[in-house]
């Protein structure tokens, strides 16, 4: 399809909008996109983007000091986003990226926040509870989930096994712990 | 839209200035990919499994939210949804593998699917920010009790922009600021405020345009600060505006063109026949300041912050069966407000 305001290049961005109640759609190529400021807005662009791969200080010094480039074609296992995918679209893919690319993101995120450490609320078992009549003061409450609980004690369990060089009961732990942590259905998804 | 009373056809507290109170928390499943990057199949299976999750969670405010298919809902009300604030404008571009919980008085929603796999709102009248952010919470912990979310143990919750990781939270609150507009200082404060990690625009329409002086102010910064110290924050600055507001229509109300204006407007509510919404939302503005001045003894808050949802194109053709067009809907929009503000 042709872009529907220069009606010269291949439309790539496609734009509802609504207005008054009525839904208008067109379709416009990356540039006229640019200029509507439709475009997909990018955190990372804006916050002064990513270093760029291939003309980056670090990759620049990364070749003199003779390690490898950092690997462009990297793919998260889990939802198959390379870095690039990642920095172009200023969208991660999942939360496992967040563990592979870590690394890679961390200075834009450093950019965007002031600060790379979390200070809230934790999932359930170490949980923030607010009191009303206190002003949010913040509390511990509640005991870890009892998997979580089990899970920990199998881990000293395993020390201690480890400790003890009896070996056959630290590869049934370590089994279990594994099976635990990778999360076999969890959410049942 | 009925019996109930929906959380924005009242007032609340600082209710001259602050209209309302948004918290949202963005939440992921873990080793699914997040909505830009997910199949259909993988956003059925987070639909059904949060859907679940609610149904089944440990707060009663969770098992009595109403669950919709997105794909079930019209586009007419769909676009009602965003009006109400239930929902965002880009939620409803596309319907398919997205759903919407909501509470009876519309005051909570929870998105499925949006930008990240879960995101809850809690909607409150007036400045009511703790009371918001401790319901969002209890919904958060009763969904958590069934599911687990994504979360990192320096970066804390991870949402698919890295813009919303730590707390997951964006609170925000809808002031009213037609004096400080006035004097002209609006783009001052603006950039004062975002370096204090906050950021101030215009609800409908940018910065010093913003129609009915209506400014959204809400916290950027969501890792690093708990939700207690953004919320502190938050709530110390807004005061602040508040009372620097408070103090410029002071003075602005000794003004007798002003005043003129005020009457004028409420002159024009109470007997048009006509009225764009862009009108509407000026003179409301005006009869808003009115009511704080002291001037306006017969009209409540309530009854124009409810207007101001009510009269919203989609929320209009929804109320009144079938779709309306513009010039139908100024109409229509004049015999409400004229209505609704008829001396009792």
């Amino acid at each position: 399809m042709i872009c529907q305001v220069c009606g010269k290049k291949e439309a790539t961005t496609h734009v509802k909008t609504v207005i008054n109640g009525q839904v208008n759609e067109r379709s416009l190529c990356a540039e006229c996109a640019q200029k509507e400021g439709v475009g997909n807005w990018n955190p990372f662009q804006s916050f002064g983007g990513f270093e760029n791969p291939f003309f980056s200080l670090s990759n620049l010094f990364g070749s003199f000091l003779g390690s490898p480039l950092p690997d462009s074609t990297a793919r998260c296992p889990v939802c198959g986003a390379t870095f690039p995918d990642i920095s172009q679209s200023g969208k991660v893919g999942c939360s496992d990226c967040y563990e592979i690319f870590y690394d890679r993101l961390l200075p834009s995120i450093q950019r965007m926040h002031g600060n790379t450490h979390h200070n809230g609320k934790n999932p359930i078992g170490n949980s923030m509870q607010v009191i009303p009549e206190s002003h949010l003061v913040i509390a511990d409450v509640a005991e870890p989930a009892p998997e979580e609980k089990e899970l920990a004690q199998w881990k000293q369990q395993l020390k201690e096994a480890i400790a003890k060089q009896d070996f056959e009961e630290a590869a049934v732990l370590r089994d279990k712990i594994k099976e635990r942590e990778q999360g076999k259905g969890e959410n049942g998804v | 839209m009925s019996e109930i009373k929906k959380w924005y056809e009242k007032q609340g507290p600082q209710g001259d200035v602050v209209i309302s109170t948004r918290i949202r928390l963005a939440r992921n499943l873990p080793k699914i990919p997040f909505p830009a990057r997910m199949s259909q199949e993988q956003r059925q299976a987070v639909e059904k499994a949060v859907k679940k999750a609610v149904e089944h969670g440990s707060a009663a405010i969770a098992q009595s939210l109403h669950y919709r298919a997105m794909e079930d809902v019209t586009q007419t009300e769909a676009i009602s949804m965003v009006e109400r604030h239930l929902v965002s404008p880009d939620f409803v571009t596309q319907s398919k593998g997205r759903a919407i919980l909501t509470a009876a008085d519309e005051s909570i929603s929870i998105m499925i699917n949006e930008e990240d796999h879960v995101r809850m709102q809690v909607m409150m009248e007036g400045m009511n920010l703790e009371k918001a952010y401790q319901i969002a919470s209890v919904l958060d912990d009763s969904l958590n009790s069934s599911l687990h979310f994504a979360f990192h143990k320096t970066l804390g919750y991870l949402t698919q922009c890295p813009t919303n990781l730590g707390t997951g939270m964006r609170a925000s609150l809808m002031l009213h600021l037609p004096a400080l507009q006035e004097s002209g200082t609006m783009n001052r404060i603006a950039g004062n405020l975002s370096k204090l990690g906050l950021t101030l625009r215009g609800t409908y329409g940018e910065g010093s345009n913003a129609v009915g002086a209506l400014y959204q102010l809400s916290n950027q910064v969501s890792l690093g600060l708990s939700e207690a110290e953004a919320i502190a924050n938050l709530s110390t600055i807004a005061m602040q505006l508040v009372e620097e507001e408070r103090k410029a229509r002071q003075q602005l109300a000794q003004d007798v063109a002003k005043q003129d204006m005020i009457f004028r407007s409420v002159a024009i509510l109470k007997s048009a026949r006509v009225l764009t919404s862009e009108e509407m939302m000026q003179f409301l503005s005006n009869v808003r300041f009115g009511i704080a001045a002291g001037l306006i003894t017969d009209i409540s808050y309530d009854a124009v912050n409810a207007l101001m949802i009510q009269t919203q194109p989609a929320t209009m053709s929804l109320l009144h069966g079938g779709n309306l067009s513009a010039p139908e809907r100024d109409v229509l929009r004049a015999k409400m407000v004229v209505e609704a503000l008829a001396s009792k």
